[in-house]
């Protein structure tokens, strides 16, 4: 917390600096002090600071790569093949031991992902049903969760 | 070629190629067969195609005129759209309508 504190600071007041004050400006500030901190990481304490930050734009990166690739797989059914070839499905998926803000974004992060929707939550808020475009293989779909989103976002929320 | 018309260039690619993406998702909503199938088309239409749109607009606009407003509003498009899907999901899956093969569920 402190060392988020120490970081704002330093964008903002790189921003001040800098010859006009602009949104690039507070971006660079914001990764200048980013770098500081990471060097002085024994002096701060700041090693669970830096691995969260490091875990988020992590997960960015792996999120964004497995976007583009289902948008294609997507685009691709909606264009070429026939309709009835594709294998939609209705599969459970398991989030025993997930916090409910942990639970909000890997629901949100499912549906943001064309392809995989979250459709339902059971009551005791312990499984997903979630539905998935086109699978053969439901295993396949729940490892590839648990192996981008899942380990994603607990990267940087615990 | 000066940077100036490699940021038009750039700017028209990206609009061009989120006009392209809507209008592929368009093609899917028509064909897919049921309701839930839809709504995967429908939602990658609207985030890749509008943030494509959004992105050539601030390219277009320079950060200087157009500042945080795009972002916010890609922000917004992400924060949303997802919302609108899910629970277009949920109301078919509880009013029980029909889905293409009908597998149960984890069938």
């Amino acid at each position: 917390m402190m060392s988020l504190f120490i970081n704002l600071i330093i964008s903002v007041i790189w921003m001040l600096l800098d010859r006009e004050m602009s949104v690039l400006g507070f971006a660079i500030g914001y990764v200048i002090g980013f770098a500081m901190i990471w060097l002085f990481q024994p002096i701060l304490q700041s090693r669970n600071y830096v691995r969260r930050v490091l875990g988020f734009v992590r997960f960015m990166f792996i999120f964004s790569r497995s976007f583009l690739v289902s948008c294609w797989s997507i685009g691709r059914a909606s264009l070429i093949g026939s309709i009835h070839s594709i294998e939609p499905r209705l599969i459970s998926y398991d989030v025993r031991g997930l916090s409910r803000v942990e639970m909000f974004l890997l629901s949100h992060c499912i549906s943001l992902t064309p392809g995989t929707t979250t459709v339902d939550i059971t009551e005791d808020f312990s499984t997903f049903i979630l539905h998935v475009f086109d699978t053969q293989d439901p295993d396949a779909v729940r490892r590839d969760i648990d192996k981008t989103l899942r380990r994603g976002i607990l990267a940087f929320t615990r | 070629m000066s940077l100036q018309d490699f940021l038009q260039l750039l700017s028209s690619v990206m609009a061009l190629g989120g006009a392209l993406v809507m209008l592929i998702s368009m093609i899917g909503v028509a064909r897919f067969p049921d309701i839930y199938c839809r709504a995967h088309a429908l939602g990658m239409g609207m985030t890749l195609g509008v943030t494509l749109l959004l992105l050539s607009l601030w390219i277009a606009l320079g950060s200087q005129a157009a500042g945080l407003k795009v972002v916010a509003a890609i922000f917004f498009q992400f924060l949303t759209i997802p919302v609108a899907s899910h629970l277009i999901s949920l109301a078919a899956y509880r009013r029980g309508i029909r889905r293409h093969n009908n597998r149960p569920l984890d069938g």
